[in-house]
């Protein structure tokens, strides 16, 4: 037995937690937009409202996950993502990269033009995906861009 | 009678036919295909239907809709895995009828019960929308206010999981939903600086993230699930035998009836639906233990209850502007965009727009029998492309979707960054759906409020003064009582059987 925390109840305390502070910067933002009176609504009353409703919401969701650290702080490996889950074979890389991948697509857009940036975008989907064939991707990923190409400029007629 | 005559002639136009046809078949397909759902599915196809007339449009996203609906089973049958949430508790009886051999015959009898629930909700709808409709002419500013927040504390109280975790998801959608300019003062509210901010978070920008860029992450982030060998399938080796067929009669009914009530609630979807169809089912059988190792009526009832659900969930929609669930909300800004307003005056002022929407719903039931029938080896083969194939297509249909909206790469980054977001929040079991209807609701919730306070000046009983909108928010206050007791008490009905 190791001291190590415990990664998925420390994931479930975070996403509460973001959830009361990011309340707590609401209802500041919205308490300078003005609360106003209910005779008069200002712009901030109904937003500061619902950003008190998510805070309350949120530190109710936040008790189960921190009383489970309180009370276990040893954890074994079986509940270490790392060991168990789906995280097992780098799930959370391969998200990962995604996200990178759909940002790049953003990013190179611009540059090099529709075509090229969804070609490259649709290889590393394949790649991540497991697909380990350079020729299939390639085969595949054109068609699709073709496709689109098709798609959206020829029958929908978008300026891309 | 003549709109309805009128509204059949409109549904019968080519373009109508084939954009109906176009829907189901996505539809089929997107619910054949674990990972992919009509939500998903819907907010991918809305930007490709901007050219095309808000009735065609609508006929074709319907489409995908109901047609998912039949889909869905086809997944849960064969490889237990089911292709969209509605379907989970087909898997339960399902998957064991195809181990034993018989999963011709079990994706024909749910194919049969689909179309008999969807069929009879139909009759449903075609009777009560007018209906309600009508009693929502009488409606004022704090009537809409009642019902949306009974709609909304109806989504949470019935959605399957935690009802703290259903409430912040409710609240973070409505704040969300306030993203952008204000309507009355025009003051500008959680723009971050960004001018683009300016309008809000568009509505395809939230759903695509949620749901596409978010279904992606959790795809990848996955092994491919183990695939059982392709088999070819014949009519004949699937017809049910005379047993069979004597016991679904019943189960088809009574899943159909759970199914039209349900799905016309607001906030109870399809997925409870068929759920509380199953357990139904169970509660009625002389032999129960059956259940979970391949009975009949276990496949049957949840099938008929979650197409039965899909139909009667436009009459809320239609009649009263308000969805009751994920997809309903996104078919109303689906609708929003066309230019179409749905609700009491949209039922008075544009019937024949109401009856064709209903007609081709006659015809796309009708369309998916001879699609799923006949073709079943084929959707059964599809379920069989490897997955990154499929998360290629949809990250650049999701891409050029978002980005062609509004030729704005903002969007793009912003679709990414909720993506992620919802993809984070679904993995801790945070329910998307009350987050979507809320964002929806949101600013019509907002309007309706300030404008009882207007009227009333600042007098807050004005929102219960009348005898509709004192029931309807009597309703939501029980309802919020009851499922904060059995939150407090740990575990709720639903929540059980869904986890």
């Amino acid at each position: 037995m190791t001291r190590r925390p415990d990664w998925n109840q420390l994931a479930a305390a975070g996403v509460p937690l973001a959830l009361m502070g990011g309340s707590a910067w609401a209802m500041w933002q919205a308490w300078g937009y003005g609360i106003g009176s209910l005779r008069m609504p200002g712009p901030g009353g109904y937003p500061f409202v619902l950003a008190a409703g998510l805070f309350v919401a949120a530190a109710g969701a936040v008790v189960t996950p921190l009383v489970r650290i309180a009370r276990s702080p040893r954890q074994d490996a079986a509940t270490d993502p790392r060991a168990t889950g789906d995280a097992e074979g780098g799930g959370l890389t391969r998200a990962a990269m995604l996200v990178g991948v759909l940002l790049a697509w953003g990013l190179l857009f611009e540059v090099i033009g529709f075509v090229l940036a969804s070609l490259i975008c649709a290889l590393a989907i394949c790649w991540i995906g497991g697909q380990r064939s350079p020729i299939r991707a390639l085969v595949f990923s054109s068609v699709l861009t073709a496709s689109c190409y098709l798609l959206f400029v020829g029958v929908l007629g978008l300026p891309l | 009678m003549d709109s309805i005559l009128q509204g059949f002639s409109l549904a019968f136009g080519p373009e109508q036919l084939l954009f109906c046809f176009l829907g189901v078949l996505l539809g089929t397909l997107v619910g054949t295909l674990p990972g992919i759902g009509a939500a998903a599915c819907i907010s991918i196809v809305l930007p490709m239907t901007f050219g095309l007339d808000g009735l065609t449009a609508l006929i074709m996203l319907s489409g995908i809709f109901y047609g998912s609906q039949y889909g869905s089973s086809t997944a849960a049958i064969l490889l237990n895995i089911p292709g969209t949430s509605t379907a989970a508790v087909t898997c339960l009886d399902g998957y064991p009828m195809a181990q034993q051999g018989k999963a011709g015959t079990a994706l024909f009898v749910t194919t049969i019960a689909s179309f008999v629930g969807g069929s009879i909700a139909i009759v449903l709808l075609m009777g009560v929308s007018p209906v309600l409709a009508n009693v929502a002419l009488r409606f004022g500013s704090a009537e809409y206010f009642a019902v949306m927040v009974l709609g909304l504390v109806a989504a949470l109280s019935m959605g399957a999981g935690s009802a703290t975790k259903g409430a912040a998801m409710t609240f973070l959608g409505l704040l969300l939903g306030t993203f952008g300019m204000d309507m009355t003062t025009g003051a500008m509210r959680y723009t971050f600086g960004f001018p683009e901010m300016t309008e809000g978070i568009g509505i395809l920008v939230l759903t695509m993230g949620l749901f596409g860029v978010s279904e992606l992450l959790s795809n990848i982030s996955r092994r491919d699930p183990a695939v059982p060998p392709a088999k070819s399938y014949r009519l004949r080796g699937m017809l049910p035998d005379r047993s069979e067929r004597r016991q679904m009669y019943g189960p088809c009914l009574r899943g159909t009836a759970i199914g039209s009530l349900i799905g016309a609630l607001p906030g109870a979807g399809p997925t409870v639906a068929a759920f509380l169809a199953y357990s139904l089912e169970q509660k009625v059988s002389r032999t129960p233990e059956r259940f979970g190792k391949g009975a009949i009526e276990g496949i049957t009832a949840p099938e008929a209850a979650n197409n039965a659900a899909v139909q009667s969930a436009f009459i809320p929609t239609l009649s009263l502007g308000i969805p009751g669930d994920a997809v309903m909300a996104i078919l109303l800004a689906a609708m929003t965009l066309h230019g179409i307003v749905p609700g009491s005056q949209f039922m008075a002022t544009q019937p024949d727009f109401f009856w064709g929407l209903i007609a081709s719903f006659w015809i796309g039931n009708l369309m998916l029998l001879a699609l799923n029938l006949p073709f079943i080896g084929l959707w059964a083969r599809i379920t069989r492309i490897p997955h990154h194939y499929l998360s290629s297509l949809i990250a650049i249909f999701i891409l050029l979707g978002v980005y062609s909206a509004r030729n704005s790469l903002f969007d793009v980054f912003l679709a990414v960054l909720i993506g992620v977001v919802g993809w984070g929040l679904s993995r801790q079991r945070y329910p998307l759906a009350p987050l979507i209807l809320g964002f929806v609701l949101g600013p019509l919730l907002e309007e309706h409020f300030r404008r009882v306070m207007l009227i009333s000046r600042g007098d807050l009983t004005a929102l219960w003064s009348s005898e509709i909108s004192l029931g309807l928010l009597s309703v939501a206050a029980g309802l919020a009582v009851l499922t904060a007791w059995r939150q407090l008490r740990g575990g709720r009905a639903g929540a059980a059987a869904v986890e």
